[in-house]
């Protein structure tokens, strides 16, 4: 899922000791510290052992938030343990949330910028997948990689991939509220083109969208089923003639092959495999709500995933900051990332207890 | 659960700030442009002074009782029983204001985006972010209200690219109304600035109580300041005349721009409002619910919620019509000074009866 550059990244294993030592070797510093769970005798899982640790550089993290995982972490008690996956699920604070919590990656460069930046690490005897905790909206949209190009672009990368976010959920459904209640919003000159690549469809916008949104699904699962070589090839022959064939036989409207392209590629560009999953999943929803009550459902349901970001919280820490609660000086470097001399001050503080009182 | 509805003196603003701005503004200039002409923003800044007052003695009064909110209050100064009565009606009158803005809100989104959809429906539908975040307190809900700094910009923008079209001789001759109307339009405007009274109700939650009060006028300031552009540019723009005939005259400055490309700003200032209208209803019913369940002793959060979403949901169909519906504003106004004057004689009243005021 992390193969995106030339840039340099190494992976995490499958064998913990390994990987301990990876961060070891990264971290020269004996604050860097590492911590069974459970404490007791009894190792996580009752059928398959395996060892749990969380990481953390002392004097970095903030005591508070490494008792409330150890806590959450003691209180597991399950037969099996298989990933790191499975701990997020069973210990993250919205259980019912389709956003995820934690940030789960296996490149060390990755972990290692989490853990300077005072958070923690879950890794999990047998997984390559670690866990960073606490996670922000915002974390989903970084990549260490940015901070290894110029800032410009680091910059630039970063708006594209919230752009990317809002347009992954809400551009089929946009197109079917406006197609099928609000076409007045469109210019003149331009609905009559639209209305001529609609004109031999026999669907209804919503049918249409869903049609062509399932066959993207499908072929996106296809892609990551296959071998890479198969997956590529099928992919393009099958996303290539579908699109093809079904425009010129009518099924569906040439503009909307457009939006529902636009869409994948933006859900595809997304760093983190989860939150992908979790817009592909509100995309439907929008859609549906758009079909019955136009731009409002939009509207509405925007409302409600905004009201349910800034509800959230990732390990107790509000998961919609900076923003919502504003942090000026973190939230310079979440969306201006600022050349390296100015972003030191916020990211290398030692010991930085962000203000309670706004949380 | 509790820690969640804990929020900063400058959050407090926030929620005053979206409590007032919403529905009022709406239609604020051109009921001001019917009662006195272009001069409705003497009106607007006279209220703003008149309410800016009404805060210092009210926070006044909140300092006294450091911690407690006014249903306390009225206990300690009125005694059990009467003090029990009082905080019934408080109740009641956030309930109807609750009641009341919800219709406003589903009239407003149901005339301009889905004509033809039954008004239940819709009602059901706009109603589930409040839901959700009355539900989850009063830190979400307030943070949900940040988004109101989307919408000031946005207008604030709009009257700029407007701003060479206005006309200043529109605004001339400055008092033209006459003493008397002045004072009778204050009144009505005051409507536009109700939800001031709401931090009577939430003062317990807010964490540094020291700066209750730079906050709260501070969000009375923002708030008179945008009535005062709005109407300014409103009547500058269109004129008192045209003003007079308009319902929505916000609406028809957005409608005035005309955006290259985009064909109907008007829908994109909907999708925009909306949010704030949610907010404005939010920080309605969050005190009625939170109110109702400290009044009586709501135990069992789970079972009560949802009673009161389909009593609230219910009750704003009573109204048969558009016209019935305008007129429980005229209640809600006349409703909301009797509350704030209430609290005022709560103030002076507690230099007479000194049972629970802090000492120093």
């Amino acid at each position: 899922m992390e193969k995106n550059n030339p840039l340099p990244q190494g992976c995490f294993i499958e064998d913990l000791d390994t990987n301990l030592s990876l961060l070891r070797k990264r971290i020269v510093s004996s604050r860097l510290k590492f911590k069974l769970v459970p404490a007791r005798a009894r190792e996580t899982g009752e059928l398959t052992p395996g060892k749990v640790v969380i990481v953390y550089i002392e004097g970095t993290v903030q005591p508070e938030l490494l008792q409330s995982l150890a806590v959450r972490m003691e209180a597991l008690d399950l037969d099996g343990i298989i990933g790191t996956g499975q701990i997020e699920r069973l210990t993250k604070d919205f259980p019912w949330s389709p956003f995820p919590q934690f940030l789960a990656t296996k490149r060390i460069d990755k972990a290692v910028t989490a853990l300077l930046a005072g958070k923690l690490l879950v890794m999990l005897n047998g997984d390559p997948v670690t866990m960073i905790a606490p996670a922000t909206f915002f974390d989903f949209f970084q990549e260490p990689d940015d901070l290894n190009v110029n800032w410009l672009f680091g910059t630039f990368i970063r708006w594209l991939r919230l752009l990317a976010v809002g347009i992954a959920i809400f551009l089929p459904a946009l197109y079917v509220a406006v197609m099928a209640f609000h076409y007045y919003i469109i210019p003149v000159n331009f609905l009559a083109v639209l209305a001529e690549s609609r004109v031999p469809v026999p669907f209804p916008p919503v049918i249409e969208v869903l049609l062509i949104e399932i066959v993207a699904e499908l072929l996106r699962e296809l892609t990551s089923r296959l071998s890479n070589h198969i997956g590529v090839t099928i992919g393009i022959t099958g996303g290539v003639l579908l699109g093809l064939a079904a425009v010129t036989t009518g099924t569906i409207s040439g503009f909307l092959v457009i939006v529902s392209m636009i869409t994948l590629i933006a859900s595809l560009i997304l760093p983190t495999y989860d939150l992908g999953l979790s817009t592909r999943v509100l995309k439907f929803v929008a859609i549906f709500f758009a079909a019955v009550f136009g731009v409002l459902g939009l509207v509405v349901t925007a409302s409600v995933i905004f009201a349910h970001l800034v509800t959230m919280e990732s390990l107790g820490r509000p998961y919609f900051q900076p923003v919502i609660p504003f942090r000026p000086a973190s939230f310079k470097d979440i969306f201006i990332k600022p050349p390296t001399r100015i972003l030191r001050e916020v990211t290398a503080q030692p010991h930085s207890p962000e203000r309670r009182e706004d949380n | 659960m509790t820690e969640r509805n804990n929020i900063t003196s400058r959050q407090l603003a926030i929620y005053i700030l979206t409590a007032q701005i919403g529905f009022g503004v709406l239609t604020l200039p051109s009921t001001l442009a019917q009662d006195v002409g272009h001069d409705g923003w003497i009106s607007i800044l006279a209220a703003g002074i008149v309410s800016s007052l009404a805060i210092v003695l009210i926070v006044l009064l909140l300092q006294k009782y450091p911690g407690k909110s006014i249903l306390t209050i009225n206990r300690y100064l009125f005694g059990e029983f009467l003090g029990k009565g009082l905080n019934l009606f408080l109740v009641l009158y956030l309930g109807f204001l609750t009641v009341a803005a919800f219709r406003v809100f589903t009239e407003f989104i149901t005339l301009y985006t889905l004509d033809l959809t039954p008004t239940f429906i819709v009602a059901v539908l706009i109603a589930m972010p409040t839901v959700y975040l009355v539900w989850y307190g009063l830190k979400p809900l307030v943070q949900f209200s940040y988004f109101i700094f989307v919408v000031l910009f946005f207008i604030f923008v709009l009257a700029l690219l407007v701003a060479n079209k206005i006309r200043l001789t529109f605004l001339m001759p400055v008092g033209a109304a006459g003493i008397s109307s002045l004072v009778k339009s204050t009144g009505t405007t005051f409507l536009a600035y109700i939800g001031l009274e709401l931090v009577v109700f939430v003062y317990p939650y807010v964490a540094d109580k020291k700066n209750t009060m730079k906050w709260a006028l501070a969000a009375n300031l923002t708030s008179t300041a945008f009535f005062a552009l709005v109407f300014l540019a409103t009547t500058g723009l269109f004129g008192e005349n045209l003003l007079k005939s308009q319902t929505i005259p916000l609406f028809e400055l957005s409608r005035y721009y005309r955006m290259p490309f985009i064909e109907r700003t008007d829908l994109l200032f909907i999708l925009l409002w909306f949010p704030l209208l949610e907010g404005t209803f939010l920080a309605y019913s969050f005190a009625a619910w939170d109110s109702l369940r400290r009044v009586f002793r709501v135990k069992n959060k789970r079972l009560f919620f949802p009673f009161f979403i389909v009593a609230a949901v219910l009750l704003s169909r009573i109204p048969s019509d558009l016209v019935e519906a305008s007129q429980t504003t005229d209640i809600v106004n006349i409703g909301g000074i009797t509350v704030i004057s209430f609290l005022i004689v709560c103030y002076l009243f507690s230099f007479i009866n000194r049972r629970g005021v802090k000492t120093r």
